[in-house]
């Protein structure tokens, strides 16, 4: 299981109304609306590319989201083990 | 209150994410801040921004990454791809032995066999054939050490300039332009001015998902003043459209003509900064030198409607974005592979720079013309370390007499060893592999048999020559086709130096020991320079740093001078930006202006500008044509194709099985089009479409969006089941040899 915390960036004012969504989206929590409406959140989830998606979802669907910052990542096993090779072979 | 170690460690996360913003969440103790986790400062792997990156170890194994505060480039953010740093470390997919084809199968074996065995078909090659049947082809991912070990193996020992590295698909043709324009590679200013500019032009660039650190950036200055405008020219409509104020969506390859009418514009309505014009510009039609009035005459039939008509935008729009320009106190452009990846690059970056030039809008906070870079190093290791074939380190060039002996001597031999012309390009050195003229290559931390442009034409011979490939992992689509595999050290295993986009050095750490029998790059290459017979001149090379001091020597006196950036400095401090003469020198914003080191304060004479890498001082305006893409459409292959990444690329088809609930299914590869196009040829979303151009076919999912425009496809380029590049056209700049990959001519049909 790993474990990320994301800052999300909104437009001025619309910090509620997102962090209201992000909360239906499950999995996530939110550790609230801080400085300048950053919204912190944290993930968990099996896989990491759900990590990705998650920001993906976030910056394209919502067009208040003006940035999606994952800032911090664990994992609940002792070692950040990782099976994708994939993702890192396309950052060639 | 005792808590799960679960909960415990999403209150670390988020503690750490909130002390990144500045804000204290937590009094309780975090993992975060654990004694058994040792922090590092690092840099990332990713893209050219360079943001710093602390990694977290217990017992010599990576367990956590974050973003690192300090970092004046991405003050703790990091996008996710920088996130996903970490696992490549400890993936089990790392490429542990050196392996080599037997039988037609690549096996494991010895480092000893293996290296003996590329050894010695490097050895026969040679012999039998000459020194240029061999070649090197690198990366702007690999160290400046490693290119720098490569170059000095392969240029100066073996005598073939017959080295080239991936930067070349990327971003030649901003080497190109700041040349020419300039008279010296890489930008004037820095990130910083970012925060300080009235204004944005992004050409080709979709910043938000491409660069998302520096798009926050932009962010953050549009919100600290609202005034602040963004313009962008861009086919397609991105998600960083959110903060852009005007968008000429443009016909694909046909922007040059914007940007001459946007002179035009600002030259007519009196924005030009004609001080400025006469203290440090001079005026060129790419022949010959031309006089300013020349350059208004030239601008004349460059109206907004002309331009209008052959991109397909609205002519006012044009008018309005040379008034924002021209009425904006800062302006900084910033562009990315919709510029550079052109068959007329290197003149559009001239026509980015020219309106900088003539509005006097460079030079000072807020004023830039600054290319984005797609890689961490290609900046470091291939422009400044001199790791394209016709490049010799520290900006010099194999072309140059006086060049080939500094750098000789720094090597250790005779200056004739370096030959005198350019070794073969990219694509004409993959033709040569093709044609069998090169007969062995080492290809180091890049992924050619995906990335080359119109594919079909060099997989063959890729097959056929004796093929050396040093990779971190396997298998890719070149270690499939290679007959050694060398199993490299990754990102934390290794210490190198990374040099990204705004001219700064930064130190890479080593945290841990490679994998497996992994070795660093250099080492490799070190040993086969041994092999070949020139250990002598390798062997004080008993690490990372060893090199770094060695090609610090090439920089000396340089406009590039790294002089005061020795290991024991950049480990301490969040990077350098050059020129950085002396151990005491903080590093230069901007550059041919009061405060770089290098300004000539008696040759300036009181000129705020002064580009000392010019013979003259003087900055040049090109009056450059408007030529378009190398293959228009036509009624045979009526669209224009781009190609590109999207943010969902990073996935691939083999993670699209079990999306949790919250996900959206991630996509395979597609082609976006245009809902007109779609209904128009009988496509909806979902259908299987064939996407054919003059070089190969591609059936691929349809997207019906509005992102692209009317009259054009995209397609994301890096499924490997799903070659985007067999698509491609394999036309190049005939300056920067850059391929156009970003405009050709398709078609497509329900499949």
């Amino acid at each position: 299981m790993f474990i990320s915390s994301i800052i999300v960036k909104v437009n001025p004012g619309t910090a509620k109304e997102i962090e209201k969504e992000i909360k239906k989206m499950g999995a996530l929590t939110s550790y609230g609306i801080h400085k300048d409406e950053n919204i912190i959140i944290v993930a968990e989830t099996e896989k990491l590319y759900e990590v990705k998606a998650i920001c993906s979802q976030l910056m394209h669907n919502y067009k208040d989201v003006t940035g999606v910052f994952p800032t911090y990542l664990t994992s609940d096993n002792d070692e950040l083990e990782e099976h994708m090779l994939e993702e890192e072979m396309e950052a060639h | 209150m005792s808590v799960s170690r679960r909960e415990f460690l999403k209150l670390s996360a988020a503690s750490a994410a909130a002390s990144t913003i500045g804000v204290e969440l937590l009094a309780a103790k975090t993992a975060e801040a654990s004694p058994a986790l040792q922090w590092t400062k690092s840099v990332c792997r990713f893209c050219g921004v360079g943001c710093g990156v602390m990694i977290g170890t217990t017992n010599g194994k990576v367990t956590a990454i974050k973003g690192d505060k300090l970092s004046p480039i991405n003050k703790g953010l990091l996008c996710v791809k920088g996130f996903y740093l970490h696992k490549v470390v400890n993936a089990n997919n790392r490429l542990l032995k050196p392996l080599v084809r037997k039988n037609g199968k690549l096996e494991e074996a010895s480092w000893e066999e293996a290296m003996s065995l590329v050894a010695s078909k490097f050895k026969e090659t040679i012999e039998q054939n000459g020194k240029d049947s061999v070649c090197f082809y690198g990366s702007g991912q690999a160290t400046t050490e490693e290119t720098y070990v490569a170059n000095k193996l392969f240029k100066g020992h073996i005598g073939t300039n017959n080295v080239e590295g991936n930067p070349r698909l990327c971003m030649a043709s901003a080497v190109g332009g700041y040349l020419t324009t300039f008279g010296a590679d890489e930008p004037v200013g820095s990130f910083d001015d970012i925060d300080h500019a009235d204004l944005f032009l992004l050409v080709g660039s979709n910043t938000a998902e491409a660069h998302p650190v520096v798009y926050d950036r932009l962010v953050a200055r549009k919100r600290k003043n609202p005034n602040v405008k963004v313009i962008a020219i861009d086919p397609r409509k991105t998600p960083t459209n959110k903060i852009i104020d005007l968008h000429l969506q443009v016909i694909p390859g046909y922007d040059l003509s914007i940007m001459h009418a946007l002179a035009n514009i600002v030259v007519k309505e009196g924005y030009t900064d004609e001080q400025f014009i006469k203290d440090s510009v001079s005026f060129s039609d790419g022949k010959e030198a031309i006089s300013y009035e020349d350059y208004k005459k030239f601008l004349e039939q460059f109206t907004p409607e002309y331009a209008a008509e052959k991109c397909g935008v609205n002519a006012e729009d044009i008018v309005t974005a040379a008034r924002w320009y021209g009425q904006a106190k800062g302006v900084v452009s910033l562009w990315t592979m919709g510029v550079n990846q052109r068959k007329r690059g290197v003149w559009l970056n001239n026509l980015m720079h020219n309106m900088h030039l003539i509005t006097g809008k460079i030079g000072y906070q807020g004023a830039d013309s600054l290319s984005l870079t797609g890689q961490p190093n290609a900046c470091g290791g291939v422009r400044e370390g001199g790791g394209l074939c016709h490049l010799l380190p520290g900006h010099r060039a194999v072309a140059n007499e006086q060049h080939r002996e500094q750098i000789a001597k720094i090597w250790n031999v005779p200056a004739s060893n370096i030959a005198p012309t350019p070794g073969k390009h990219t694509v004409a050195m993959f033709e040569a592999i093709a044609s069998g003229e090169i007969k062995a290559a080492y290809i180091m931390c890049t992924n050619p048999a995906q990335s080359l442009p119109n594919l079909n034409k060099y997989l063959q011979g890729l097959q056929d020559c004796f093929l050396v490939v040093a990779e971190c992992f396997h298998p890719t689509e070149t270690t499939k086709m290679a007959d050694v595999v060398l199993p490299a050290a990754f990102w934390s295993e290794k210490d190198g130096v990374y040099g990204c986009t705004e001219r700064r050095s930064q130190h890479q750490a080593k945290v841990n020991e490679p994998k497996g029998e992994a070795r660093w790059d250099g080492d490799i290459l070190i040993d086969l320079a041994t092999r070949l017979g020139h250990g002598k001149n390798f062997e004080h090379f008993q690490s990372p740093e060893d090199v770094w001091n060695e090609y610090l020597l090439c920089t000396k006196g340089k406009d590039m001078d790294l002089t005061g950036a020795p290991y024991s400095r950049l480990k301490e401090v969040r990077g350098l930006r050059w020129p950085v003469p002396t151990i005491d020198h903080p590093g230069t914003d901007h550059r041919f202006t009061a405060g770089d080191p290098l300004f000539p304060e008696d040759k300036a004479a009181g000129r705020r500008m002064y580009f000392y890498a010019r013979p003259d001082g003087r900055a040049v305006v090109f009056a450059r044509p408007d030529l378009g893409p190398h293959e228009p459409t036509d009624d045979e292959y009526p669209l224009a194709l781009s190609t590109g990444r999207v943010l969902e690329h990073w996935h691939t088809l083999t993670m699209t099985g079990a999306v949790p609930q919250l996900v959206r299914a991630v996509p395979e590869c597609y082609v976006e089009i245009h809902p007109d196009d779609a209904a128009r040829l009988g496509l909806a979303n979902d259908d299987v479409a064939k996407v054919e151009t003059r070089r190969g076919a591609l059936d691929l999912k349809v997207r019906v969006i509005d992102r692209p425009r009317v009259g054009t496809i995209f397609i994301p380029w890096h499924w490997p089941e799903k070659l985007a590049n067999v698509l491609t056209t394999d036309a190049y700049d005939p300056g920067s040899k850059e391929p156009e990959y970003k405009v050709c001519a398709a078609k497509i049909s329900k499949a």
